[in-house]
């Protein structure tokens, strides 16, 4: 992958990462929490399976933690972990009609949604907000789909 | 039920670098390692910010402000606004001067004297994650340094009451730490009942836990509390906020929510204060 298709890349998932938190300052009322980053990260992964590998994932991940102020190493180790699951079912995706992959994605967003609660948010985590989040992200991943195709065809070059 | 098809993804690499981002988030949460490196690059972001700010996006809307021949007003506007939350802190501080000083000259004499920058200053909020704040344990905000960065343990109150205490401090800014934090603690009292308040992780909530056996007594919610002294970090006498939940569930112990009245979202002015005893 080039220097300029991972800028690519960087910048749109940093864009959801920055819509993530103006949304759910909002949205957290209402027990829900988008990860559009995360979902537009494995967006990413799942459309370039040759091109994003664990060393890039790592790197991202990286990078979100010193933005987001999170303990360092946890969106890495996150996103090092979903690579790998999207990796690993990559051929399988092609059998699967596009509400499973929805709902896979929905999932993945749900653990991700929990391990960043579970060491952030120890002293108030709720599985309510999980549960609300995954059909949140279930929709979410829908349109993400939609618009990062778009926007692929358009800005990504090979 | 499809089965994981047989590829070419390099498990080494994953496996490797999984162990570095646990070994990563092990050291930061139990030795705290990365924190210098998260506050070099947090202030290098606010510079870069404010660079871009004062270089690119100020002069774009100077320049659509002079075409409307309002700049003049708008910077008396800005300035106004600013007098307006800094007047309010000082009434804030002048209402509790007895509270807050324990110089019986009180207030006034530290106004006149040239030495008032050492007893209080005013500071500019650099950045505060809100979402942080309203999702997560973790509830800080960061100050623009003045002259000199602020002393570690200098109260933070902003118009509403008290806000934190001075976390830690760089040559740029300075981290607060929020009443509501979930690693913050502050000694406070109701009448003859003292406790200490512990952040909640929930905004503008901190609480009491305490014995039930060691304090008999029915405290009732809506009982307000105020700093206690001890321990010479806040001043003694302040306001905090009013019990809103009594939790009785627990035999043995009780826990009084109380929901501080200072909403660090309000304003973008706060003071930093010392007690005498401090320095």
């Amino acid at each position: 992958m080039t220097l300029n298709n991972l800028i690519k890349i960087l910048v749109s998932i940093l864009i959801g990462v920055y819509l993530d938190s103006r949304i759910n300052f909002y949205a957290s009322d209402y027990y829900l929490s988008f990860t559009l980053g995360f979902l537009i990260f494995c967006f990413w992964a799942f459309s370039l399976p040759n091109n994003l590998y664990a060393l890039s994932s790592f790197c991202i991940g990286l990078i979100i933690d010193l933005i987001l102020g999170c303990p360092f190493g946890l969106n890495a180790l996150l996103l090092t972990i979903s690579s790998y699951l999207i990796h690993s079912y990559r051929y399988s995706f092609r059998i699967f009609s596009f509400l499973q992959i929805t709902i896979f994605f929905a999932l993945l967003s749900s653990f991700y949604l929990g391990f960043i609660n579970l060491f952030m948010n120890t002293a108030n985590f709720s599985y309510l907000l999980i549960m609300f989040s995954f059909l949140l992200n279930g929709l979410t991943w829908i349109f993400i789909y939609l618009l990062m195709n778009n926007l692929k065809k358009r800005f990504y070059r090979q | 039920m499809a089965r994981i098809a047989p590829g070419n993804t390099p498990k080494f690499a994953y496996i490797l670098l999984v162990i570095i981002a646990s070994l990563f988030l092990y050291l930061d949460i139990q030795y705290k390692t990365f924190t210098p490196t998260k506050n070099l690059f947090n202030s290098g972001l606010l510079t870069s910010n404010l660079l871009v700010k004062s270089i690119i996006f100020n002069p774009i809307g100077n320049i659509y402000n002079v075409t409307r021949s309002k700049i003049d007003l708008v910077n008396t506007n800005t300035s106004l606004l600013n007098e307006l939350e800094l007047s309010r802190i000082e009434n804030f501080l002048i209402l509790n001067k007895d509270e807050l000083f324990k110089n019986q000259n009180g207030l006034l004499s530290f106004i006149k004297s040239s030495s008032i920058k050492n007893s209080y200053e005013l500071a500019k909020i650099s950045s505060f994650d809100t979402n942080l704040y309203k999702c997560c344990d973790s509830h800080r905000l960061f100050l623009f340094n003045n002259t000199k960065p602020f002393q570690n343990g200098g109260t933070v109150i902003n118009s509403q009451g008290i806000l934190g205490q001075i976390a830690s401090s760089n040559k740029r800014v300075s981290e607060v730490i929020l009443l509501s934090d979930i690693n913050h603690s502050i000694p406070i009292k109701s009448n003859e009942f003292f406790c200490n308040a512990s952040g909640t992780g929930r905004p503008k909530v901190i609480e009491c836990r305490y014995d039930k056996s060691l304090w008999p007594e029915y405290l009732s919610e809506g009982e307000s509390f105020y700093t206690s002294g001890l321990g010479g970090v806040f001043p003694e006498g302040i306001y905090i906020g009013s019990v809103t939940y009594i939790n009785t569930n627990n035999e043995s112990e009780i826990i009084l929510e109380i929901e501080s009245k200072a909403d660090p979202l309000i304003q973008n002015h706060v003071m930093v204060i010392y007690p005498d005893d401090f320095k």
